[in-house]
């Protein structure tokens, strides 16, 4: 039962004042008419002798009071709006959610917990509940919902669709699944843009209010949904699983160590969840030869770290919970460490000692290959073609621009991007550099500052640009993010036209760390690749660059065996379905370009532990709820057994049938 | 006898309304019959239990030392030797005690109760007179309040009319106490006829009992009026006892109306069945029956009249 409270409280208060007062009316004597009789020995025999043989007297001789009293407690129950959660009639609509996420692969309910949610689906739904006219819907969700089977009758069809269900490895998130089930029972809810899709991508027409019940089958792994507003929707929580314990990795990095190119350190964060004190074998294998080991123990739930040092050397690293836990697929994680990766950059100037110096250190060539070109060179179609085709990951011009913004991240000193060319620049002598971020990577351990500049020529940078040093006149160095790649502008060049300093840049110590800073960030150079594992769900992205103009298909093997395409999507290569852990690898043919791995990663999904009951709007949404049931206002019925009892009251009055 | 009643006819109608000529000239041509043969202070035309003198010869017994002489059988004497009395049946004249009830119930109703008792007790008593038997009535309310005495002969007819229609509904009643008082004062054995409503909260079998111990020959006649037996009687009501005040709230309803109609009825019927099994004749008269009619036909039948 369900109460809605209709009245203020000062309306209480009066409302409560009405039976007092009757009852104090009921004290008050009726004022009866005296009548002289003979004798009254009769008719005190007669009333002695009705007193005696009527059951229930007191009843009798009190039942207007007892009516009246009636009739205002059931205008009072009205005032509360109280409702009943009952079977509805006719068409029901049935909602079945059920939860695919990552948790719901633990095996503490043999042999897993979404097998035994679509087993309780069906047992209790569909063979259970549904009568011949009622209609289901299937709902399967972990961080996004999709429609399995949209309202239908047909049983066997839902059967079979429940059945076909697959694990997914990504995290829970209701809200979605909510979304759709809420917008289905409340279209008045379904904005324009919210239409919500089935399987085929075809909207899911929610033409009318069907006021649904929805039974979630789910362990409970996501958190509570305060905001979300049911509305007709009558939801029902059935929890899946037992309480057990799990432990899991759910961080790993890999991470250089400053100074020794040589090692990195594999760095990783385990959970346990449970109650019991656990030891934890963690090994830790490279190229399935397993090279390192330690024992965690757990003594209570939390968090413990370990960390590895690992030689830098191509291969997959792969750590392990030599453990038998409920949950096997966060035991393990794996980054890839790949060869360290030169970053292929253009010179192009005609002639600077000073940068050319810069990118000949034994530092830039260990992370770069650089290739010189004259101005002039810009101009051939060789160029532009390479230019054009995301052949370098950095051009740094000197003095001058290329005619077309290439497929690179460019670094220009002197100049501006053509397509800026026409922006008016002002010149300006000796600027002092007054301020610079010296948070942004590329200014990292730059210091600006002393900077001695002869002159340069201010441009206003278009907006959305980075200011990374600003003189009083206008910013000195500022970048431009353009699609996928970046522009960094520095408007003052190294050297004028006739060879002379423009600045003390190049002298100062600063200035070879800025081009460091430029070649790994820009030049995407990396002393050694390590691939970190992704999340579920995240999509895997390679820069078209990266792949070549001559890749037009490129397929995915995924940890399961099967190989799927990548999808282009402008300017790079998208692949979504990640939704298993393991290792994913890019394939160009027969050659392997890139692999990802997946890792669960996720401390709400790793907790194992059952939750018997959440939050969902308004509603405690306990196991225990009956399911099935519609709301059904009880007032107007109240109110029509307070009328009735107020025609009984006024009958039994006129009747005197009561002495 | 004859001549008496021839001379007195013409006297006999009553004034004041409580008998129509027709009915005393019918009443004229009875007797008053009593189911005993009972003694009574006068010689009249009554054959009594008692031994006496007349001259029908009843019994004989021994005699013994004091007894009149002038009964001894002196014939027996002769052939037995042995002194015989003679017994004779003694003719006496008839007691017939109206004991009529004045209390203040007894006013109640239109026509009042106490009009048609007074009725019977004018058509009984008046028969009485007729027949030269000694009348008394006596108006009770916890005691004998008034009373006309001793009354014989067709000369007393008015006197006991002109009784009957002073008597007024007074003081509360006790119906037992007043027979007790009666049944005290009055030894000798006689017709009783008791005129009451018995609605008197101190009960009717105690008084009655004292009346049958004097061996009288008892007769009630119970009145009551039509408003008694069903009440016109409609809401919230506060009824009131005429006699002693007591109020009593009743919403009156079918169903309790209903119920107070079988009460009245057990109530008249415990009455009769108690006087049936003690040789009492019961009556129940209404106000609205003839009570000429009853009076004729009840009392023919019970053997009052003859």
């Amino acid at each position: 039962m369900q109460f809605l409270n209709a009245l203020a409280t000062w309306q209480w208060f009066v409302l409560a004042a009405v039976p007092i007062g009757i009852v104090l009316l009921y004290f008050l004597k009726l004022k009866r008419d005296p009548e002289i009789v003979s004798s009254t020995l009769l008719w005190r025999r007669t009333l002695e002798d009705l007193h005696v043989n009527r059951p229930f007297r007191w009843l009798r001789l009190n039942v207007l009071l007892i009516l009246q009293l009636l009739l205002i407690g059931l205008l009072a129950l009205a005032c509360l709006r109280p409702a009943i959660s009952r079977v509805a009639e006719g068409t029901r609509h049935f909602v079945i959610l059920i939860d695919n996420s990552a948790s719901m692969a633990a095996r503490d309910v043999p042999p897993s917990r979404l097998e035994a949610a679509k087993k309780a689906a069906i047992r209790e739904v569909i063979d259970g509940l549904m009568d011949a006219d009622d209609q289901a819907m299937v709902i399967t969700f972990n961080e996004r919902a999709q429609v399995v089977a949209s309202y239908t009758s047909d049983k066997k069809a839902l059967r079979r669709k429940i059945r076909a269900i697959t694990q997914s490895h990504r995290r829970t998130d209701l809200r979605e699944a909510l979304r759709i089930a809420v917008a289905l029972a409340n279209p008045e809810t379904v904005q324009t843009d919210d239409l919500v899709l089935d399987e085929s991508g075809r909207p899911i027409a929610a033409v009318k209010p069907v006021p649904a019940a929805a039974v979630l089958y789910s362990d409970g792994g996501f958190p509570d949904l305060p905001d979300a507003l049911l509305g007709n929707l009558e939801l029902a929580f059935r929890p899946i699983g037992t309480d057990t314990a799990n432990t899991a990795i759910t961080t790993l990095s890999v991470r250089e160590i400053e100074g020794d190119p040589e090692t990195v350190q594999v760095f990783a964060e385990l959970s346990h969840f449970g109650s019991a004190p656990v030891t934890v074998p963690v090994r830790l294998f490279w190229n399935n030869t397993m090279i390192a080991a330690q024992q965690i123990r757990f003594t209570e739930p939390g968090q413990q770290t370990v960390a590895f040092r690992v030689r830098a050397q191509p291969g997959l690293v792969r750590l392990e919970l030599a453990t038998n836990d409920s949950l096997p697929l966060d035991n393990h994680a794996a980054a890839v460490l790949s060869e360290p990766r030169k970053a292929q950059v253009l010179l192009v100037t005609a002639g600077n000692r000073w940068l050319e110096r810069a990118l000949s250190t034994e530092e830039v060539t260990r992370i770069a290959e650089v290739r010189k070109a004259e101005p002039a060179e810009l101009r051939t179609s060789a160029l532009r073609t390479q230019l054009a085709t995301g052949q370098f990951d950095l051009v740094i011009c000197d003095r001058t621009a290329p005619p077309e913004l290439p497929e690179a991240n460019t670094l220009l000193f002197g100049a501006v991007p053509p397509d800026l060319q026409d922006t008016p620049g002002q010149e300006v002598a000796w600027p002092r550099i007054i301020d610079s971020d010296a948070t942004h990577p590329l200014l990292r351990y730059v210091n600006l500052t002393p900077l001695r500049i002869a002159h340069a020529t201010v441009v206003k940078p278009p907006p959305g640009a980075n200011v990374l040093a600003s003189a009083a006149a206008g910013p000195l160095i500022w970048l431009r993010p353009r699609g996928f790649y970046v522009d960094c502008v520095v408007s003052f060049p190294l050297l004028d036209d006739n060879g002379r300093p423009v600045t003390d840049w190049p002298i100062r110590i600063s200035f070879p760390i800025f081009l460091m800073n430029t070649l790994r960030l820009l030049g995407r150079a990396q002393i050694s690749v390590a691939r970190e594992p992704i999340r579920p769900g995240t999509p895997i992205e390679l820069p078209a660059s990266r792949v070549g103009a001559s890749a037009n298909r490129l397929l995915v093997r995924t940890p399961d065996g099967t190989s799927q395409p990548l999808t282009r999507l402008g300017d790079r290569w998208v692949f979504a379905r990640t939704d298993r852990v393991g290792l994913y690898r890019v394939m160009a043919g027969s050659e392997e370009l890139v692999a990802v791995p997946v890792a669960l990663q996720d401390r709400r999904e790793s907790d194992v532990t059952v939750r018997s009951g959440t939050r969902i709007g308004a509603r405690e949404i306990r196991a225990s709820e009956r399911p099935m049931t519609v709301r059904r206002d009880l007032w107007p019925l109240l109110a029509a057994a307070a009328l009735a009892v107020c025609l009984v009251e006024w009958y039994i009055y006129n009747r005197r049938i009561a002495l | 006898m004859s001549s008496e009643a021839t001379t007195t006819r013409q006297e006999t109608h009553d004034p004041h309304g409580l008998l129509s000529p027709e009915f005393l000239r019918t009443l004229e041509r009875l007797e008053l019959v009593s189911r005993r043969i009972l003694i009574g202070r006068l010689k009249g035309e009554r054959r009594s239990r008692r031994k006496g003198q007349s001259v029908e010869f009843a019994d004989y017994r021994d005699y013994v030392p004091g007894d009149d002489l002038r009964f001894l059988d002196w014939n027996v004497y002769g052939r037995l030797d042995r002194l015989f009395l003679k017994l004779f049946v003694e003719e006496e004249d008839l007691h017939f005690h109206v004991l009529l009830d004045v209390s203040e119930s007894m006013g109640y109703g239109a026509p009042a109760k106490l009009r048609t008792a007074c009725q019977f007790a004018a058509a009984l008593a008046f028969v009485g007179l007729i027949g030269q038997d000694r009348v008394a009535v006596h108006a009770i309310t916890d005691g004998v309040v008034a009373g006309t005495g001793g009354l014989r002969g067709r000369r007393s007819v008015f006197r006991l009319l002109e009784f009957l229609q002073g008597l007024r509904a007074q003081a509360p009643g006790n119906l037992n106490l007043a027979l007790r008082r009666f049944a005290a004062a009055h030894r000798t054995p006689g017709i009783v006829l008791v005129l009451t409503d018995f609605l008197d909260k101190h009960g009717y079998e105690s008084g009655l009992r004292y009346l049958l111990a004097t061996g009288m020959d008892v007769h009630v006649v119970q009145v009551l009026a039509w408003e008694e037996l069903d009440p016109p009687l409609r809401g919230d009501l506060k009824l009131v006892d005429i006699e002693d005040g007591d109020e009593v709230e009743v919403s009156v309803s079918a169903p309790l109306l209903e119920h107070y109609r079988r009460r009245v009825r057990a109530f008249c019927r415990a009455i009769e069945q108690w006087c049936v099994a003690r040789g009492i004749s019961y009556l129940l008269a209404t106000t609205t029956m003839d009570p000429e009619k009853l009076v004729l036909e009840h009392f023919r039948k019970v053997g009052l009249l003859r």
